[in-house]
């Protein structure tokens, strides 16, 4: 993770010693990472490793370690879980990028300056909304007495059915997503010049042609590290699924959930944490890294 | 023909833009309409007569009103907390130069990245091993650190702009390293750490993933008094509820604007003067 | 005024390296109270690494600094007592001109005078008197340049460091501020090391100019004297134009002079500077294209020596004439002088002359 630096050093190598100043100031807080944010993650592995006794709260006494609790991926329900998880969130997150994709793309294309400052300001105000207020605006639209709801039921559709659930937790995704990933992205389409589009076009290209030979193959790398950064905040959700899946829906932070809440089950709760975890890192790590590479070099 | 087709695609891609902007907005102001609906209970949308009485019901609702002194005092507490930690560590990272200093980046943006599930359990684990039983002390420790890297990035990101020759130029003037931060770097990362202390009291504000494994009935925030009664008893004090909350991120949106402006959050910039 | 019986700045044996990259090769300097010293040299010759060295940005490896007496090579940056002015001013965006300048006077504990008084008359000598309560971001680079340079002159430090000051301004602005610069520096009388690329800025600021290339000095003097005697091919060429011969020591001059023989055959005479070089050795000659002059109708006693050539190309600007001759035997010579009523055509015969003080030489490298 990178943070913007200065390349020039500022404060040169002292034999008087005065390295303590910048010592005193990140002390606190190393300190305080150390043991609240480095901590959590290793006691949360050690808690994975130990046994669960039913009717307990937490794991039991002097338990050995084992890996029994990650054997609860190897059962049908919970793969399930896994390949649920991970299917919903990549529509989301690619119903979010080409919509998103879209929506910047025409914001940057704007000519009024005020337009399209108060275009990105709507997008900034809604990346501050609560993901509360988002949830509850979605079941209440999309739900029995909501207008959509209604409209689609007189359609025909099953509002209690999975289907309509999972596509009400895409919604609720969407809502989410859409805001961030267009900021993200009007960034992309700022720094690719319109000329490209237009020397296509004055070649005789179709409109439609032009935008995908020139704008969108500039801006794949944005777009697909944008599809990484929205496909794994979908993957660790936890509010969206939790309201809108109505319990038919569960990601693996609802799962960990369960176990941790419904049945103390702490360390199975914390080996299911740890594969979420692992999900989480390995969607930015391992597709961010290996095809986004790639990626980089054809674009 | 084919200005037709160009045509009809730019159409639609116009028509795609204004439905998803619909869809961001229509379904909240749904819910803030349905929040004045003067029937007593939940009832199709329109509401035919309007009301404030969810908003009465709000306001007396215990469970509500505790949820949101706790989640005020808390978010306020967690901001004063990490924008110390958080400010002294982004210029403490920018003066020091060791082989360390991009791990220790690292774990203080892992918030970032690591899902909150994953934070909440693992201090919930944690927090009772340290022997820490208070909710809102457990609440206010997780809420540190998940607001903790936005206030380092905001502040790194100002920081980085401002270049190394100023500083020299207040030392070369007879100023200490400490009086050079404390009359030089501070006042210049004034932006940085407004859009930190903002950023951070909206995440602690709105936080359910983290606060739901490590509250108790007495420390439970506003939230996740909500997202229980989503649950349980699905009425529209909650869309009253909403409209609140709408209401403090748009005093949030404002209060960015008019201290910094909207555009300075889209990369480093100086001072507006 | 230049008091040379206070020496104070005094570099000695200043050596930095980056790991296997030597940035700095044993530097020696001296500076007299009231001096101002130009460190000139091309990119990565090590000015500004010296320059840095002096203010304590940069701790040397080996070597000693001592400002007025006071070995300050151990010091830290606010312990020195010393003012500097950044090539982009570093002017604090949030404070007011008057404040950016009273943040020296506060601290470094000036105490000579009212923080207020001193303000206005440092205001007053950088001509920025309505300019008091300004902020930075409403002044143009000018006016800023000015302002850094009051700043540092606020708290009167023994030592004034200047990086490359005017370097970030147009070329308009840029010879007027030269001369307004060394103007003010005088006035206050204040020993000044400036870092330039330029040697036209250098020339016109400075009372000195130490040369360095590749982390050595390698000349030092007076402006025009480097100018005039450049002691090697690298400080003639950096501080202007130079035409350069070939010749060969044919005699030694009972008066002093050494008569050389050029590759076409014709002969000049060169005065002598120092231990005249060996009978038939190799000579590398240089004469500045100014120092040449048309000597048909030229009537100047001192010309001792006469080249012929043909006008090949004939360039005139506002102020000046550029001519290029080829000698007889191939050589070209650039000759500039002042927009006379006569120019030569392209393709006439002219004799260029020169004084034997004119040119400079020294023996030519594996002859």
């Amino acid at each position: 993770m990178e943070l913007a630096v200065s390349s020039r050093p500022c404060a040169p190598p002292r034999r008087g010693g005065r390295p303590l100043l910048p010592v005193a100031l990140l002390l606190p807080a190393s300190v305080a990472a150390l043991l609240f944010i480095c901590g959590p993650l290793l006691v949360l592995a050690w808690q994975s490793l130990l046994e669960h006794v039913p009717g307990q709260v937490g794991a039991a006494a002097d338990s050995p370690l084992s890996y029994r609790n990650y054997l609860l991926f190897t059962s049908p329900s919970y793969l399930n879980f896994l390949w649920g998880t991970l299917r919903i969130s990549a529509c989301a997150a690619l119903a979010a990028v080409l919509l998103s994709g879209l929506i910047a793309y025409r914001i940057t294309r704007i000519r009024s300056g005020w337009a399209r400052k108060a275009l990105i300001g709507l997008m900034l105000g809604l990346t501050f909304l609560s993901v509360l207020v988002r949830v509850y605006a979605i079941s209440l639209t999309f739900g029995v007495g909501g207008p959509a709801g209604a409209f689609l039921r007189s359609l025909g559709v099953a509002l209690g059915s999975r289907e309509y659930i999972e596509c009400v937790v895409i919604l609720g995704f969407l809502h989410f997503l859409l805001p961030i990933v267009t900021l993200i992205l009007i960034g992309t389409f700022q720094g690719i010049s319109g000329s490209y589009y237009e020397a296509a076009r004055s070649l005789g290209v179709a409109s439609w042609r032009a935008h995908l030979d020139t704008t969108v193959r500039l801006a794949l790398p944005g777009l697909y590290s944008a599809f990484i950064v929205a496909f794994s905040l979908a993957a660790s959700s936890f509010v969206i699924p939790l309201v809108l899946g109505q319990g038919k829906v569960l990601f693996l932070a609802n799962l960990a959930y369960v176990r941790f809440g419904e049945m103390a089950d702490y360390p199975g709760g914390a080996a299911v944490s740890i594969v979420l975890l692992a999900v989480s890192l390995a969607i930015v790590g391992l597709l961010g890294k290996l095809l986004g590479n790639r990626l980089g070099r054809s674009a | 023909m084919r200005r037709l087709l160009d045509g009809l695609w730019g159409a639609f891609g116009g028509l795609t833009v204004i439905l998803s902007v619909a869809f961001l907005l229509l379904p909240i102001a749904i819910a803030v309409m349905m929040s004045f609906d003067a029937r007593t209970f939940l009832g199709a949308f329109p509401p035919q007569a309007f009301s404030w009485h969810w908003y009465q019901r709000f306001i007396d609702e215990p469970l509500y009103m505790h949820g949101l002194r706790n989640s005020l005092l808390l978010a306020s507490l967690s901001t004063l907390l990490s924008v110390g930690l958080g400010v002294a560590a982004a210029i403490g990272l920018h003066k020091a130069r060791f082989r360390g200093r991009q791990l220790l980046v690292s774990i203080f943006l892992a918030p970032l990245v690591v899902p909150a599930v994953v934070i909440g359990f693992g201090l919930l684990v944690t927090l009772s091993a340290l022997g820490v039983v208070s909710g809102m002390g457990k609440l206010l420790i997780a809420h540190g650190v998940i607001t903790l890297p936005y206030v380092i990035r905001s502040v790194t990101a100002t920081l980085a702009g401002l270049g190394p020759s100023l500083e020299e130029a207040a030392m070369s003037l007879g100023a200490s390293p400490w009086t050079v931060i404390r009359t030089v770097v501070l006042p210049l990362c004034r932006p940085g750490i407004v859009v930190g202390a903002v950023l951070a009291f909206t995440v602690s504000f709105d936080d359910v993933s983290v606060g739901i494994f490590l509250a108790d009935p007495e420390s439970t925030t506003l939230p996740l008094a909500l997202v229980s009664m989503m649950r349980s008893n699905f009425d529209l004090t909650i869309a009253a509820a909403s409209t609140a909350m709408i209401a403090v991120s748009c005093i949030a949106l404002v209060l960015v604007e008019w201290l910094i402006g909207v555009d300075r959050l889209f990369g480093t910039g100086t001072t507006k003067r | 005024m230049i008091d040379s019986s206070i020496v104070a700045l005094s570099l000695s044996g200043i050596s930095k390296g980056y790991g296997n990259i030597g940035v700095l090769h044993g530097i020696d300097m001296d500076l007299h109270q009231g001096e101002i010293v130009a460190l000139l040299g091309p990119s990565g010759c090590g000015k500004t690494t010296t320059l840095r060295a002096i203010g304590g940005f940069v701790a040397p490896d080996s070597g000693r600094i001592r400002i007025k007496g006071q070995d300050v090579t151990r010091l830290a940056v606010p312990e020195r007592d010393f003012g500097i002015v950044f090539q982009d001013y570093a002017l604090f965006p949030h404070l007011t001109v008057a404040e950016n300048i009273r943040y020296g006077l506060k601290h470094r504990r000036y105490r000579a005078r009212p923080h207020a008084e001193r303000v206005d008359e440092l205001l007053r000598l950088v001509r920025m008197e309505a300019f008091a309560d300004r902020y930075p971001a409403q002044l143009s680079g000018g006016q800023k340049q000015r302002v850094a340079l009051a700043r540092a002159l606020g708290p009167n430090p023994a030592v004034l460091l200047l990086d490359e000051p005017l370097s970030a301004l147009d070329a308009s602005v840029r010879g007027k501020l030269q001369v307004e610069l060394r103007q003010v520096l005088r006035e206050v009388g204040i020993t000044t090391v400036i870092v330039t690329h330029d040697h036209e800025e250098a020339a016109v600021v400075a009372d000195r100019i130490v040369l360095m290339h590749e982390g050595r000095i390698i000349q030092d003097g007076p402006p025009l004297g480097i100018y005039d005697r450049p002691r090697s091919r690298f400080c003639a060429e950096f501080l202007g134009e130079v035409n350069w011969l070939a010749g060969r020591v044919v005699a030694h001059r009972d008066d002093g002079p050494v008569e050389a023989e050029l590759g076409n055959g014709q002969r000049i005479v060169l005065a002598a500077r120092g231990p005249r070089p060996a009978l038939g050795s190799a000579l590398e000659i240089g004469i500045r294209p100014e120092r040449l002059a048309l000597a048909d109708d030229a009537v100047r006693p001192a010309i001792r020596n006469r080249v012929e050539g043909r006008v090949d190309r004939v360039q005139a600007n506002r102020t000046n004439v550029e001519l290029c001759v080829a000698l007889d035997g191939g050589q070209s010579l650039m000759v500039t002088h002042r927009r006379d009523e006569r120019v030569p055509a392209v393709g006439s015969r002219v004799v260029l002359g020169f004084g034997g003080d004119d040119a400079f030489y020294w023996p030519a490298e594996g002859a």
